[in-house]
């Protein structure tokens, strides 16, 4: 039965309606949506096709679809059978790898159009679903599926596809804001949103072009409990509104009442089971734990007679004082035993079982742990930031040798800081920290390396090597693998993939990997970065053994987690980092017992079922203006200033965050916004909390924003200046063809006069004050400087020009006029570029390029999604370097340093281009609107005026008469 | 023909190789073209279209040196490179260059040669630009011949041998299944 407290409604009323309605849906029930794998002798849930009462529409329907790759002998998906009615949502589940993207993408035309693939069977699909765009997909990777840099241009691209009139988007594109609860400013940018708002805008995008089936890929894969949270409550709402869906999520526990069938997938991509949720999960339940879609320890949603093991703790801790935090613990070690022996404790499930059960003694252990051990890890009031904005500060943490600390907290509070801190790879702005009796600074890297070990959570940083045997010994073995790493590979799953890339394996394979080959040597302290975050529950098992099996033999292990029940079960610390400094830390059990602790700091969200869900709802939506605010208040200074811009970005001569202020300004004000979240700060208790993790949202913001801002609103001309009314590729051009003529200049009056034309244009047309145009040129001095010793020491010189021996060289004076001049010329392109990008933003220069130039749209959309990905790469690049550098091989392969790095940045560049292909194309960039300029709308009023033509001939004109004239 | 995927790689390709391009603006100037010679400068020329020899590589259709080299000097001048405009305009030549070597191919064949003679004749491109551009016949004739000479090879090596290095070494870790590279590889083992 769907309808208990286990609901998450905002609305009273709206909750009732949706009772009805679902009540309604039930008794109707003919199965509609039956699915079955044909194969399978068990299959019983056959499709029912109505046979009386209301019928609903079938809008997709597949017959023994099997779905093959190319280059993989084995089918992805095997005769699977799936109908969708019009207003069902189905729920696909699996183990990973079993094939459910494979069907969901079949189901949306990407494959075989966008992802080549063989398919046999048949499938139907409504007329209504076949024209572009009908069909919205929601992937996982948040940051892959964006391909302009704004809000609006974001929503606005699928809306170009559909070839949408361009007075009709702008309702639109609020209408599917609104609807997928994100309230942002238009002209946001979106790269520095929270994983949780990205999810949501790639809702929103996809709900804009109103399709009639939403398909979401694992939404909340790569997003903290709080962003998961918003993203279920998302659904839930969509649900409501009876939108037909296909959802395919591995942390499904709050879905299941608003899924209306579940279809199951074995590993070798059969469908194993379809049908009715709640019928489906009542019996399939110990199939899901065998196939390791769900871990064992996990409790079947809604049975009879069982109690959820959470429910169990809030309900005790809920009685607060008088409850014995010890009580709980046994209480809670009681109803697991119960619930494994009701189910029969395979034997996998034995050791877990024993970790549960001395979960009673889980405090009392470490509380004597505590009292004899010395620390193996001291942190004195230490603060951590980033520029001005504070991480975490005030920190006293001291982690006794020995014990298995789990770090737990919000996103971006700055666990993996704290991990990084410890590590030595970031230095405490303040405060003391001590590692082993000894100050973490006074540590050689090599030391550190050999007693600490670290473990990232993009396993691929990690990987030096190209194929698995050398990776996991640490050298090149050739092809004569050791024992002690074959045996390794065996427990860890890895036999067979000796000879492959480290790249190459599934993530889950790189997990193990990555923890095998940290496993491998012995260290003092292991840290590991959310060790099992996105890993099935078979590899999560298999990592947890081998860390309780290296925290038995004594070592201190600390890891951060979102996996409350991972805390519960294995750690004998827990700390929690949440508004800038540490709220919490001693044994599990005494955190469980601290509900209003835990509710605060949003560690029930996986598990929490309170209705408590309005107020939680206003804090998030305060979370989200407040962290939109305070994005825009760092770009928002009075637009011509000049700007705070850092040292490197002067230096590189771009233009810095200053640009954002005269978005800031254009659109929403940043003021209301921050007014508006106060308001609401006053009015919800749990917005007080969701201001604070916004303050954590935004020193990634910050920092953040500045690498965007290079890029995308680069502009720094005055708003009002005319140089923003020039048309951005005509302005490219102008630009390109009088420096191509400036290379006429041959005296150095020549040179001067060209250098000062764009010096007068930035002053005339883009507005810019006498200290901006000198900031942004004298970057450039040094590096001429060099080009004019060049020319003095190696010009050719006529015979008797006197010259003066130096070293080799042969200065001489015509050779050091030839070199100003040189220097004038390239100072003048530099004064044509600042022009240009004084007045050009990067999306108008592509969109312009297609709209007016008739560029073809996929190779002008194309380069813009690739230059959404900059600042990526920036992050990628830091993470990387501190990964090398804990390997302890940095310095012995310095020289190789770049060919290193270069691979798996780059193999995570392809791969992650694949993916925005993928979604570019499931937002209907195919056929006519990808190919021709004329075949789509555009939703920036880009044109060519008569000024610009104006312009571009005078300008040139003035060039070559200003050449021939001086 | 050219898919979605092909453009978005060789899109991000080369605003990563834009990024290299820029470093190498500021690092390699003070280090070799001043305190040497320009013929010694030369030497490090071939990285600046390196994009123009990994892509083609990579998606191997007709106009990928010359896309991605543009792009990739576009994202160079827009990062705030000390050549500005000058750069959008490297990546026209060099990358005109390039593309002119694989058409001796038809665009068909991503060999050793040519790969080494792509990335040669990129350099021929660049030498043009420096010759009239950065005022190249005001030097004397045998550093302007050594300059061209060393460029082309520095073109064969740093944008023909080394992206073919490390597009081989992408292969291997999977990533390139479904572009033409690797359904050439597939081709070839059947």
């Amino acid at each position: 039965m769907s309808g208990d407290g286990d609901r998450t409604g905002t609305v009273p009323a709206e909750e009732l309606l949706s009772f009805a309605e679902r009540a309604r849906a039930d008794a109707e029930r003919i199965s509609v949506m039956g699915t079955h794998g044909i194969s399978m002798a068990d299959a019983v849930d056959a499709p029912e096709f109505a046979t009386g009462g209301k019928r609903k529409r079938t809008l997709l329907s597949l017959r023994d679809v099997s779905i093959g790759y190319e280059d993989v002998s084995r089918l992805a998906v095997s005769n699977a059978c799936l109908d969708v009615a019009e207003g069902e949502s189905v729920l696909l589940l699996g183990p990973s790898g079993c094939g459910k993207s494979t069907l969901a993408m079949l189901c949306a035309n990407l494959i075989p159009r966008a992802v080549e693939a063989v398919v046999s069977g048949e499938v139907w699909r409504d007329p209504e679903l076949a024209s572009p765009g009908r069909i919205g997909y929601v992937f996982q990777d948040a940051d892959a599926q964006f391909c302009m840099l704004q809000v609006d241009d974001e929503i606005a691209f699928g809306l170009e596809n559909l070839q949408c009139d361009r007075s009709a988007m702008p309702p639109r594109i609020s209408r599917g804001l609104k609807e997928a609860g994100l309230s942002v400013g238009l002209t946001q940018a979106h790269a520095v949103f929270s994983g949780g708002m990205k999810q949501k805008l790639a809702i929103a995008s996809a709900l804009a072009m109103d399709p009639s089936l939403l398909i979401l890929d694992e939404p909340t894969a790569n997003l903290d409990p709080l962003a998961s949270r918003q993203v279920f409550d998302q659904i839930a709402r969509l649900h409501r509104a009876r939108k037909t869906m296909i959802v395919i999520e591995h942390k499904f526990d709050r879905l299941l009442p608003h899924m209306d069938s579940v279809v199951l997938f074995s590993a070798t991509g059969q469908v194993y089971r379809s049908g009715p949720t709640d019928t489906v999960m009542e019996q399939e339940w110990d199939w899901l734990v065998q196939e390791g879609v769900v871990p064992p320890w996990k409790t079947p949603p809604r049975r009879h007679g069982s109690h959820n093991v959470q429910q169990v703790i809030r309900q005790g801790a809920r009685q607060g004082a008088q409850q014995d935090v010890h009580q709980i613990a046994q209480q809670v070690a009681q109803q697991v035993a119960q619930q494994s022996a009701r189910r029969g404790a395979s034997a996998a499930d034995a050791p877990m079982l024993a970790s549960a059960t001395s979960g009673r003694t889980a405090a009392e252990e470490s509380d004597e742990r505590l009292a004899v051990k010395r620390s193996a890890i001291e942190i004195m009031d230490g603060c951590l930031g980033y520029g001005d904005v504070a991480v975490w500060s005030g920190l006293q943490l001291a982690l006794p040798e020995g014990s298995l600390t789990a770090i737990v907290g919000p996103n971006g509070a700055g666990k993996s800081s704290l991990l990084q801190v410890i590590a030595g790879l970031t230095p405490l702005a303040s405060g003391r920290a001590r590692l082993l009796d000894r100050p973490i600074q006074r540590w050689k890297r090599r030391e550190l390396a050999e007693r600490v070990s670290y473990c990232f959570q993009n396993p691929e940083f990690q990987f030096i090597y190209e194929r698995v045997s050398d990776e996991l010994a640490n050298r090149v073995v050739g092809a004569d693998t050791p024992a002690e790493v074959t045996s390794l590979l065996a427990e860890f799953g890895l036999a067979g993939c000796e000879l492959d890339s480290p790249f190459a394996l599934s993530q889950g394979q790189k997990r193990r990997l990555s923890v095998a080959s940290m496993l491998r040597e012995e260290h003092d302290v292991y840290l590991l970065d959310e060790p099992t975050f996105g890993q099935d529950a078979h590899t999560q098992q298999v990592i947890m053994d081998r860390l309780t099996a290296v925290h038995n033999a004594g070592k201190t292990l600390v890891m951060t987690t979102h996996d409350m029940d991972l805390v519960r079960r294995f750690a004998t610390h827990v700390a929690v980092i949440a508004q800038g400094g540490l709220q919490f830390f001693g044994t599990p059990a005494e955190l469980l017992a601290h509900t209003d602790l835990m509710r605060r700091h949003h560690l029930l969200d996986d598990v929490d079922t309170d209705p408590q869900s309005a107020d939680r709802l206003a804090g998030e939506n305060a979370v989200n203006r407040i962290a939109v605010a305070a994005e825009t208040g760092f770009g928002a200074q009075p637009a011509g200033s000049t700007s705070a811009a850092p040292p490197g970005a002067q230096a590189a001569g771009s233009p810095s965050a200053a640009p954002r202020g005269a978005h800031a300004a254009g659109s929403t004000s940043a003021a209301p916004l921050h007014a508006q979240a106060v308001g609401s700060t006053s009015a919800a208790p749990g917005a007080q909390v969701a201001a604070a993790s916004a303050r954590t949202v935004s020193h990634r913001a910050l920092r953040e924003s500045m690498d965007v801002a290079t890029l995308s609103t680069s502009r720094m001309a005055h708003v009002d200046a005319p140089a923003r009314r020039l048309n951005p590729p005509m302005l490219l051009v102008t630009t390109l063809a009088v420096t191509v003529a400036a290379i006429f200049a041959h005296t150095i009056l020549q040179g001067a006069t060209m250098l000062a034309l764009p010096i007068l244009l930035m002053f005339v047309l883009a507005w810019l004050n006498p200290w901006q145009v000198v900031k942004r040129l004298s970057p450039f001095l040094v590096f001429y400087i060099l080009y004019i010793w060049s020319f003095t020491a190696y010009a050719a010189v006529g015979p008797h020009t006197p010259t003066f021996p130096f070293l080799w060289m042969r200065l001489s004076f015509p050779g050091f006029l030839k070199g100003v001049v040189l220097a004038l010329r390239m100072l003048a392109a530099v004064g044509f570029g600042v022009l240009f990008f004084s007045a050009a933003d990067i999306t108008d220069l592509i969109v312009g390029l297609c709209k007016n130039f008739r560029v073809a749209p996929k190779f002008a959309y194309g380069v813009l999604s690739g230059v959404r990905v900059v600042p990526l790469f920036r992050s990628e690049w830091t993470k990387l370097k501190q990964a090398r550098q804990l390997r302890g091989k940095d310095a012995r392969l310095s020289f190789l340093r770049p060919v290193t790095y270069a691979l798996p940045l780059l193999s995570q560049a392809i791969r992650m281009s694949e993916r925005v292909a993928i979604a570019m194309e499931a937002r209907g960039f195919h056929g006519g609107p990808a190919e021709k300029a004329g075949e789509r709308t555009f939703y920036r009023d880009i044109v060519i005026h008569w000024w610009d033509y104006l312009f571009g001939a005078v300008l040139l004109t003035v060039t070559i008469g200003l050449l021939i004239l001086v | 023909m050219w898919k979605l995927r092909d453009i978005i790689v060789a899109a991000i390709l080369s605003v990563v190789c834009g990024a290299i391009y820029m470093g190498w603006d500021w690092i390699t100037t003070p280090l070799f073209s001043s305190a040497m010679s320009p013929v010694a400068g030369a030497l490090v020329n071939g990285l600046w279209w390196i994009a123009a020899g990994l892509i083609p590589y990579i998606v191997r259709r007709p106009g990928a040196a010359f896309f991605s080299e543009l792009v990739s000097a576009t994202v160079e001048f827009l990062f705030g490179s000390p050549y500005s405009l000058g750069a959008v305009i490297s990546g026209l030549v060099q990358g005109g260059g390039s593309e002119l070597g694989f058409s001796f191919w038809k665009w068909r064949t991503y060999s050793w040669t040519s790969m080494a003679v792509a990335g040669a004749l990129g350099g021929v491109g660049n030498t043009v630009q420096w010759y009239f551009e950065y005022q190249g016949y005001q030097y004397s004739l045998w550093v302007i011949v050594g300059y061209t000479v060393v460029t082309m090879i520095s073109g064969a090596v740093l944008a023909g041998v080394l992206p073919k290095l490390i597009g081989d070494a992408l292969l291997r870790t999977g990533a390139l299944r479904n572009f033409e590279i690797g359904k050439q590889a597939r081709a070839q083992l059947k």
